[in-house]
């Protein structure tokens, strides 16, 4: 990130030509390198160490090769980039993304852990997707871009399970590892899988049939662009592995027909499509995908000198598709048009473009002059010594052929001619664009004149991926009959092919069907699929409705909780006795079945609320004759409360309530009685279990000696749970808080708020305050009989709601001297006082304390009273407010 | 004292913002966010160099008194729920100038301090507390938005989380009722004796549907997405970044450390598979950012949910490390989105344009973030993946595994369309480029690098949440 | 023993669940009461209530009577309570909120946030949150 601000910095007169130091010095150093240390270099550091994995490096000649391809024509596309881009905007992050990409690549050939491998393989892909989507306003960059990423991280991924795969059954992180220990792991049912996997990553990578078809679109990149990565190095990487991983292979039935078929398909069908573009960028990359089939098909074949044919025809491609590539864009450039159809004689205006077209086309063809002929000659022998399946011998023929084709379209075709009309005039491009393809397909030439360096080189990175490669004798090989059999018979039909070239290119133009047919169009009908199917599902799942939310969650916790039901052990219990008291038991069940019944037939809301009052009332006498009165008492006052707050809030829901019958909605029904089947169920077995009371026991024999208090429960609430009743009142508080925006979007349709009598009113005030001492006397006795800060506090806001009820709100709010919700936060922090101070005696937060008889508990539960007290009276005087406010002009009809 | 402090300082300053406005709530809202991270770290530090750490409240023996216990994971979590609170108070500061802060304010300190008393809480019941704070809370920040869309949103969301909240309830009441404890620890040594683990079979497993919907397991999330997306994209980074992450890791704590899980492993599994590929379906079906990422959050926990069906100290590891890298990125990308709205104008995708030339430094931030989101290397998220991935492989459950694989095929589809349509479409209209304040950029960077950080040197994380005893079949 | 108990709590789970799913906001919300109340009661019956006699130590005495009603049950049913009555209170506001603001208490109709239709039908508006350019 700071980079591409550095980069950005310096503006236009950044001449981004000096970017290029940054391959040439790597690949100086790297030459340096060669000549004084010998190969293979390695490095090692550990990276997570609790899995082993480390930042593993290792080069060999193989990684050497690959590192001069990416370091030295890293170089020359820096420097083209530099003419190419001069005046597109943004190319700084063309640049930066570059350099990503290049450290990227040097870090995949030289990785010898497979996850740091991984890192750069997909580093490679992301930058790969920013640079073809470069021209992003156009909407076909953008979907080329998305497609070549979709593609290389699929395979990506399939790529790592692989690789996880691999790296398991050899017990190594390391690739050269995974190789070495292949012998062990051969017999292992997952080694099909792996292989199937890492192919897979590989194909889509090196842009493999069926995964081909990206590359061509990813020709929408800027030039620079798809002669580094699309041509030259990035689709290499899969080649790249799949050497790497052949020593281990070589061998296996599998590995050989994956390799041979998809590079035989790749190379033929790229073959035929190249004929049908006219596109000279689209060519060239129909050209370059048949190359890189042509090389999938090298390594599978099971034969030690493949492995030299793989090495010297990887260099070659190298070094003549770049060059062509960037010939391309300098037409491109300079002209405006890449369709051949109007490029004629540009050796007239471009004569070092052709120049450089000549020679990398004659690299190309395979003619004996260059070094592609060396490359094809080695190739040649090696099929041979194979045994080749006559068919794909013959489909290499024409692949030959159609190469020297294109080779020919690309060199002779536009360079040759009368010049167009439209094109006189028109200067050569940039030197900067001139000197790197021209460089490029000199070196082509020169390698073949001069062999004496890279051979050697060539042949060690031939034997780090098949030990047993030897150098064979360029010199003795060139032979007139072998020159006949490999590229003679090609030649001629490539002449053909140069001449009909139009010809054939209209009848395949016409077969449209080609179109529809294939891979790509696969890929279209997966992404259709995908958005049809999330469609369905999405409205499925996500209705928007909030009754369908509910049935369905309910219905799914329905059934997943028979799944827990079906899973656990179940058991019944006994029932041998009764308590006494269960007529008041089965008064007050008989009182909540009632209400609970009665509430499902309710439309009337007031008449609901009055039910599913009746269940609350209900549950507080079970409490009372529970031995609970702390409990019955606070369901009392809570429903209460209740009540008076829900009783306000009806006439603010102006509609008449949805009338429906749920008794005739079965699934409802059967949720419903499935719910309560399960709650029996659970509840049963329940009572199944004895009790372990060892809680129960504790509290009972400490809450006097400890905690100085007789009510149990009211000693558990304020001082062993205190926390519990902490975070409650927090709930309390946060509640009206939470509650308050809300108030504003409500009114009633009629004022509520008729004051009441003179006489109601005089009584008010004096009722208020003997409520609110019989609250604080509720209050006090709490700690050592039933009571407490809740009852307390809501027995002050029924106090509090009288007030509000027969004055008004604002006449209620006077008494309570603070406003309801800070109240209530004082409540809250009144209580976590008392809670420090525990702390400050080095007893624990919330541990009581006593001073002067007083303890610390009091204040506690001092708090809870004003949290409940300030909060409910919130609630209380929000609502009355609402309907105290002068009507609103709302028309709607009352409520039933 | 530090286990104590993280959780008190932030409620005692929602209760403060509630009296006090302006600048002066400001200031104290932003000291305390950033004390409480100095106290999150030191809370760290303490735990790794001593061990966990166990605080009583009241001074009671251990089973009868509430406590809060903190390891190196629960640690961690507090930090980062630190840090993401303490960059949505940066980043809130500038974004809303209208309603009413100090409520904002108090409701936000009062999420935080719920969240990680939910992370410290080693008691049963207390858990079930913490957990109706964290969603008045959330309910709260949710209506403070006034619009109609809030209100609704509102109300679906209590609706389900309600159910699932008495679920929790009455679940916790039979756990006590069956073996008469609360404390984790306790809880941990019943559930693993003979006579009386079998009792908890049951009833976890019915605490273990109120955590599925909690979380938002599949099918148990229409919650999620129909609420989170009502939020404004800042305090989204705060709630969906968070909120079902938390309930995640009580999910991890209850099941690798204190109920015997085991015979519902492998459903587990298959609902995490389900959830994963649901999640990221409905992803790919929106166009608005916000509903995007809510519906990653489903997915990502079906992630989660897969690293728990594993249980084995691999798995949780793994499951750990991709909670924290996805509390981090996920909380970053609502950000993002946030700084979307106030750049383009608008959430959905096909309203927008044109960010990539006009907000450079945003689009690095994004394509960070988003990339980790997919699980591409060198980010955070790959290593979450690459963690769970490889205890499916041990474990042999290829299937999980394709699953998973998928899903952040999948990730990658919507992720990418993001920053096809917002970044590099050409915006349809015109940009409406307000004035980003530096600050939030600031902190979006913070978070990035973290997030790089995490991907380069996963080392030390790794180490550090292999530390942690999980250990399966209930014992502590 | 507590089988009454047990079968209210039941009877009122069906019920609640029943009003839950109802399309009436209001019904839903005290479905959702009704479903607390039976919450707190299976809470209460964790607790294996039978005796009569409240968890309050008798004067003279030092720790409660061994057939006194367990505490920890009703002090956590007591917790429970007051936080459903709380959220409760929220729940009423709420739906009365949303009821007013659409116009309609049919649940089925609140689709502001997830329009009927397709996704092209959405129509976020962004103008919630007001900023200062």
């Amino acid at each position: 990130m700071s980079n591409q601000q550095a980069i950005k910095g310096p503006g236009s007169s950044f001449n981004y030509i000096a970017l290029s130091l940054i391959p040439f010095s790597l690949f100086v150093a790297l030459i340096v390198g060669l000549v004084q240390f010998p190969l293979p270099w390695q490095w090692s550091q550990p990276w997570v160490s609790s899995l082993d994995i480390a930042l593993a490096f290792r080069v060999d000649a193989f990684s050497m090769l690959m590192l001069m391809l990416i370091t030295g024509i890293g170089t020359m596309v820096f420097i083209y980039g530099s003419g190419y881009l001069s005046h597109t905007p943004g190319k700084h992050r063309i640049f930066f993304v570059l350099i990503i990409f290049m450290m990227a690549m040097i870090g995949a050939v030289t990785a010898d852990d497979v996850i740091l491998f991984f890192v750069f393989w997909e580093l490679t892909s992301i930058t790969s997707f920013l640079l073809v989507g470069f021209n992003h306003a156009s909407s076909d960059a953008r979907d080329s871009a998305r497609q070549a990423l979709f593609v290389t991280m699929a395979g990506g991924i399939a790529l790592l399970a692989g690789l996880l795969l691999l790296s398991d059954m050899a017990g190594t992180w390391s690739l050269s590892g995974i190789v070495a220990a292949a012998p062990t792991y051969m017999d292992d049912p997952r080694l099909s899988y792996a292989i199937i996997l890492v192919l897979i990553g590989a194909f889509t990578k090196s842009a493999q049939f069926p995964f081909h078809f990206w590359l061509p679109n990813a020709m929408s990149a800027p030039t620079p662009v798809s002669a580094y990565l699309h041509s030259a190095t990035m689709v290499k990487l899969g080649i790249y592995l799949m050497a790497r991983l052949d020593p281990a292979f070589n061998e296996l039935l599998l590995w050989e027909l994956l390799l041979i078929g998809a590079g035989a398909i790749t190379a033929v069908w790229a073959a035929v499509l190249a004929l049908r573009e006219r596109d000279l960028k689209r060519i060239l990359a129909r050209s370059t995908l048949s190359a890189l089939g042509t090389l999938t098909l090298l390594i599978g074949l099971p034969s030690s000198s493949a492995g030299l044919a793989v090495i010297a025809f990887l260099f070659a491609h190298a070094v003549y598709k770049a060059p062509l590539f960037m010939v391309a864009g300098n037409i491109d450039h300079v002209t405006g048009t890449r369709q051949i159809d109007h490029l004629m004689g540009l050796r007239r205006v471009m004569p070092w473009t052709a120049a450089a077209a000549i020679l990398a086309g004659l690299s190309m063809a395979g003619l004996p002059m260059a070094f592609g002929f060396v490359a094809k000659d080695i190739m040649a022998v090696a099929k041979e010594q194979s045994e080749l399946v006559e068919i794909v011998g013959y489909g290499l023929l024409l692949v030959n052929a159609v190469a020297m084709a294109v080779a020919a379209v690309a060199a002779i075709r536009v360079f040759w001619g009368p010049l167009e009309k439209s094109f006189v005039g028109l200067r050569e491009a940039n030197w900067r664009m001139v000197i790197p393809p021209l460089m490029l397909a000199i070196i082509g030439v020169e390698f073949e004149l001069f062999p004496d360096f890279i051979d050697p080189l060539l042949l060690s990175a031939a034997q780090s991926i098949s030990p047993s490669s030897q150098l064979v004798e360029i010199s003795t090989s060139y032979s007139f009959q072998n020159m006949f059999s490999a590229t003679g018979i090609s030649a001629l039909i490539a002449i053909f092919l140069f001449l009909a070239w139009d010809r054939i290119h209209d009848r395949l133009a016409s077969m449209r069907w080609l179109d529809n047919f294939g891979p790509e169009a696969s890929y279209e009908v997966v992404l259709t699929t995908l958005k049809k199917t999330a469609s369905i599902h999405t409205r499925f799942l996500q209705s928007g409705r909030l009754d369908k939310y509910l049935l369905l969650t309910i219905s799914a916790l329905i059934a997943m909780s028979f799944y827990v039901f079906w899973n656990a052990p179940i058991q019944m219990p006994a029932f041998n006795h009764w308590p006494m008291h269960s007529w008041a038991w089965l008064v007050a069940g008989g009182l909540m079945s009632i209400g609970a019944v009665v509430a499902v037939f309710l439309q009337n809301r007031l008449a609901l609320l009055m039910a599913v009052g009746l269940i609350g009332y209900g549950s507080a006498i079970l409490f009372l004759f529970a031995g609970a009165p702390d409990l019955a008492f606070t369901q009392f006052t809570v429903e209460t409360v209740l009540v008076v707050i829900a009783a306000t809030v009806i006439p603010f829901f102006k509609h008449a309530p949805y009338r429906e019958t749920p008794w005739k909605q079965p699934l409802k029904l059967l949720l419903a009685l499935l719910a309560g089947a399960g709650t029996f169920i659970l509840l049963m077995n329940l009572q199944a279990i004895p009790e372990n009371r060892d809680l129960a026991s504790w509290f009972a024999s400490n809450s006097l000696p400890q905690a100085n208090g007789r009510n149990v429960v009211n000693v558990i609430i304020v001082d062993f749970r205190a926390l519990d009743t902490l975070g409650e009142i927090a709930v309390v508080a946060f509640s009206l808080l939470a509650a308050k925006p809300l108030f504003t979007h409500i009114s009633a349709n009629r004022s509520e708020a008729a004051s009441g009598s003179v006489l109601l009113e005089k009584l008010a005030v004096p009722l208020y305050w003997m409520m609110l001492t019989a609250a604080l006397w509720i209050l006090l006795r709490g700690h050592n009989e039933p009571g407490g800060g809740f009852i307390g506090g809501l027995v002050a806001v029924a106090a509090s709601s009288q007030l509000a009820i027969l004055y008004n709100s604002r006449f209620a709010r006077k008494y309570q001297y603070l406003m309801p919700s800070k109240l209530a936060m004082l409540g809250i922090g009144m209580a976590m006082v008392a809670g420090m101070a525990g702390l400050i005696t080095g007893e624990g937060f919330l541990r009581h304390v006593e001073i002067a008889g007083l303890s610390s508990v009091l204040l506690f539960d001092l708090g809870v009273f004003l949290t409940v007290w300030g909060s409910f009276t919130g609630y209380v005087y929000s609502l009355l407010e609402r309907h105290e406010l002068p009507l609103e002009t709302s028309e709607q009809g009352g409520m039933s | 004292m530090s286990l104590l402090m993280p959780f008190l300082l932030p409620i005692a300053t929602s209760l403060l913002s509630v009296f006090i406005k302006g600048r002066l709530l400001i200031g104290i809202n932003l000291i305390s966010s950033f004390t409480l991270l100095a106290l999150a770290l030191q809370l760290l530090f303490e735990v790794v160099s001593s061990g966990p750490k166990s605080l009583i409240f009241g001074n009671w023996p251990v089973p009868y008194g509430i406590e809060f216990y903190a390891d190196g994971l629960s640690a961690l979590l507090i930090i980062l729920i630190a840090l993401v609170s303490a960059v949505v108070m940066v980043f809130m500061v500038h974004w809303e100038r209208t309603s009413d802060k100090s409520a904002y304010f108090a409701l936000a300190q009062c999420l935080v301090a719920s969240a990680i008393a939910v992370s410290l809480a080693a008691d049963l019941f207390n858990l079930y507390v913490w957990f109706e704070l964290m969603l008045i809370a959330v309910l709260g920040l949710m209506v403070l938005g006034k619009g109609r869309q809030q209100t609704e949103a509102a109300l679906k969301y209590f609706a389900v989380s309600m159910l699932g909240t008495l679920i929790m309830l009455s679940a916790i009441g039979m756990i006590h009722g069956a073996v008469g404890h609360l404390n984790f620890s306790a809880l941990a040594e019943l559930a693993a004796s003979e006579d009386t683990g079998h009792y908890l079979t049951l009833y976890g497993g019915m605490l273990l549907l109120a955590l599925l919907l909690k979380i938002g397991a599949f099918p148990l999330f229409a919650w999620l997405p129909a609420a989170y997306h009502a939020l404004p994209a800042p305090l989204l980074a705060l709630v969906g970044g968070l909120l079902t992450k938390i309930s995640v890791y009580v999910l991890m704590r209850i099941s690798g450390q204190v109920l015997d899980y085991q015979l519902y492993h492998e459903a587990i599994g298959w609902l995490a598979v389900i959830t994963m590929l649901s999640g990221v379906l409905g992803a790919a079906y929106h166009w608005d950012l916000r509903r995007i990422l809510s519906f990653h959050i489903v997915s990502q926990v079906g992630f989660l949910l897969l690293g728990v069906a594993l249980a084995s100290p691999a798995g949780m590891t793994g499951t750990a490390f991709f909670l924290f890298h996805n509390i981090l990125v996920k909380a970053n990308l609502f950000l993002i989105a946030g700084l979307i709205w106030m750049t383009a104008g608008h959430y959905d995708l096909r309203k927008i344009g044109g960010l990539y030339p006009a907000r450079p430094l945003l689009s690095v931030i994004f394509l960070l973030s988003a990339l980790s989101l997919v699980g591409v290397p060198p980010t955070s998220g790959f290593w979450g993946k690459l963690l769970i991935i490889m205890e499916t492989f041990t474990q042999e459950k290829y299937l999980w595994a394709a699953a998973a694989l998928i899903t952040s095929m999948l990730t990658l589809y919507s992720m990418s369309k993001i920053w096809l349509e917002g970044f590099w479409k050409p915006h349809p209209g015109q940009l409406v480029s307000l004035v980003i304040p530096k600050s939030t950029y600031m902190v979006m960077l913070i978070m990035s690098v973290l997030i790089l950080m995490m991907g380069l040197m996963p080392g030390p994380l790794i180490d550090l949440l292999q530390l942690q005893q999980w250990q399966q079949g209930g014992a502590l | 023993m507590s089988l009454i108990l047990i079968t209210v709590i039941s009877i009122c789970v069906s019920s609640g669940i029943l009003l839950l799913l109802s399309r009436e906001v209001f019904k839903m919300i005290m479905g959702l009461a009704v479903l607390g109340t039976a919450a707190n009661l299976v809470v209460f019956t964790g607790g294996r209530p039978g005796s009569l006699v409240p968890a309050v130590i008798e004067q003279g005495s030092q720790t409660l009577m061994t057939n006194a009603a367990s505490p920890l049950p009703q002090a956590l049913v007591l917790t429970a309570i007051v936080i459903g009555f709380a959220l409760l209170c929220f729940a009423l506001i709420l739906a009365a909120a949303v009821a007013n603001q659409q116009d309609n208490s049919d649940v089925a109709s609140y689709r502001e946030n997830e329009p009927s239709g397709n996704a092209k039908a959405q129509s976020d508006k962004p103008s919630v949150m007001e900023i200062e350019s």
